[in-house]
């Protein structure tokens, strides 16, 4: 009987992981979509980051760990210009909003705000430290504050609309249990 | 603290990040921009991500649809106003081309006969009643232009120079019965005269008369002036021999000479003023 109900749990997770992994692809492919998803003044939003953080918060570290570095690996793979580095950084913002919210944290849309706020000026600033920093073009310096600051303002118009599907796809899939 | 370094997802988190680390190290060896792993992902998604674009491309295509009139009817005004403006430049660029043609095959008859001394002139009017294409230009004896000066554009013969006012004159074309050209046949050096029809149907069509059964001179022979007479230099081009024709009026051929020019669409010609030989052997009319 404890068997038959300790499968059926690892049925329903990894259900939901699919829906989850499903989610994160459609939301890739939104974000990638300039038709669909606009750069208005050339700024671009990090959508992958409020995603995976939601599911991380979610999901808990693990398993945010596996969504931030699926989506990382996405990214990248569409990416000119780094090799590694959304894999890396979506992979910590999915196990560090999990650990967070695990050891620290409430799992509410606040937190959600605070932490992706905070990740998102991190990723944006290494991102250009990495990128531009050594380049030697006129617009460079400016490129930080035109772009990337703006480009995390930008992102947490997005946030709230993420966290709300990611909870609604969650809170689902546990009524349904 | 201690213990969360020592938990089995931050050792899991740990592995997956050297992992990442290590895949980026062998990318940038073997100087590829992807590791293996974004390298799969991104074929197997590839499918994924045309058809998301494709929608994307629908929707922002569905989009334009629903453009303000406004905007459309501004883009509209510009658009016309783009096109208003390369019409006059391609205007402007045709203009130019032709008068660049035009003082190209000048400059190489110049190039030919240095003793040529030419006056550029344009047509400014046509005789609406000569049936033979008689114009008059805007150049007269005030730019040293007498009668009898032959007229031509580029290497080809147009006619001569009847009348002169000051600022004025009047060319009769090779079409005209009393205009005639002493000519010989580039192919079988046979010597005539050209001049034009007394009909005067086609303007650029002129008559080689005089021709025996056993003429050598067929369809495809170019014509030139032979210089004799003093009022048309040698060697310009008077036309190609269209065909051999029998005459009505006794058991002569004629020769039907096409000019390469059409007169009646001419706009700017040269009148040669003075070249070596000129005057030499003309018959003057007392």
């Amino acid at each position: 009987m404890e068997n038959g109900s300790i499968q059926a749990e690892k049925k329903f997770i990894r259900n939901r992981r699919i829906i989850l992994t499903a989610a994160v692809l459609v939301f890739f492919l939104l974000w990638n979509n300039e038709a669909v998803f606009p750069k208005p003044w050339g700024i671009p939003a990090m959508l992958m980051v409020p995603v995976v953080i939601s599911i991380g918060m979610f999901e808990r570290e693990t398993a945010g760990m596996f969504f931030g570095l699926f989506a990382g690996v996405l990214t990248d793979a569409f990416s000119s210009q780094t090799v590694c580095f959304h894999s890396v950084m979506l992979t910590a913002a999915g196990y560090f909003s999990g650990v967070l919210i695990t050891r620290l944290m409430r799992n509410n849309l606040k937190t959600c705000l605070l932490l992706n706020v905070i990740f998102l000026f991190v990723y944006n600033t290494l991102f250009y430290l990495i990128n531009y920093r050594s380049a030697d073009a006129e617009y460079i310096p400016y490129a930080y504050s035109d772009v990337y600051v703006a480009s995390v303002f930008y992102t947490m118009l997005f946030v709230p609309f993420v966290y709300w599907i990611i909870r609604a796809i969650f809170k689902k899939s546990t009524e349904s249990r | 603290m201690n213990r969360f370094f020592k938990s089995k997802s931050f050792k899991l988190f740990f592995v997956v990040i050297a992992a990442l680390i290590l895949g980026s190290v062998i990318a940038s060896v073997v100087h590829s921009g992807n590791t293996p792993l974004s390298s799969a992902l991104a074929t197997l998604t590839h499918p994924l991500q045309k058809a998301s674009t494709a929608v994307g491309n629908y929707i922002n295509d569905y989009c334009d649809n629903f453009r303000s009139s406004a905007d459309l009817q501004k883009q509209n005004e510009e658009l016309k106003q783009k096109i208003a403006d390369f019409q006059y430049e391609l205007a402007d660029y045709e203009n130019t081309k032709r008068t660049l043609k035009i003082y190209e095959e000048f400059l190489g008859v110049k190039e030919e006969n240095p003793d040529y001394i030419f006056e550029n002139a344009s047509v400014l009017s046509r005789d609406g009643v000569d049936i033979y294409g008689s114009f008059i230009l805007d150049k007269g004896s005030a730019k040293g232009i007498e009668v009898n000066d032959p007229v031509i554009f580029g290497k080809n013969l147009v006619g001569i120079v009847t009348e002169v006012t000051l600022t004025n004159c009047t060319v009769k074309t090779l079409a005209n019965p009393d205009v005639s050209v002493a000519v010989y046949e580039a192919r079988s050096n046979e010597t005539g005269y050209v001049t034009g029809f007394e009909e005067g149907i086609d303007t650029t069509v002129f008559k080689l008369p005089g021709l025996s059964k056993d003429s050598n001179i067929a369809s495809g022979g170019v014509v030139y002036t032979t210089g004799i007479g003093g009022i048309y230099p040698k060697d310009l081009i008077v036309g190609t021999v269209e065909e051999i024709r029998k005459s009505q009026s006794d058991i002569s051929y004629y020769g039907a000479v096409k000019s390469n020019v059409d007169f009646s669409e001419l706009t700017e010609v040269f009148v040669i003023t003075d070249f070596e030989g000129q005057g030499i052997g003309e018959v003057t009319e007392e």
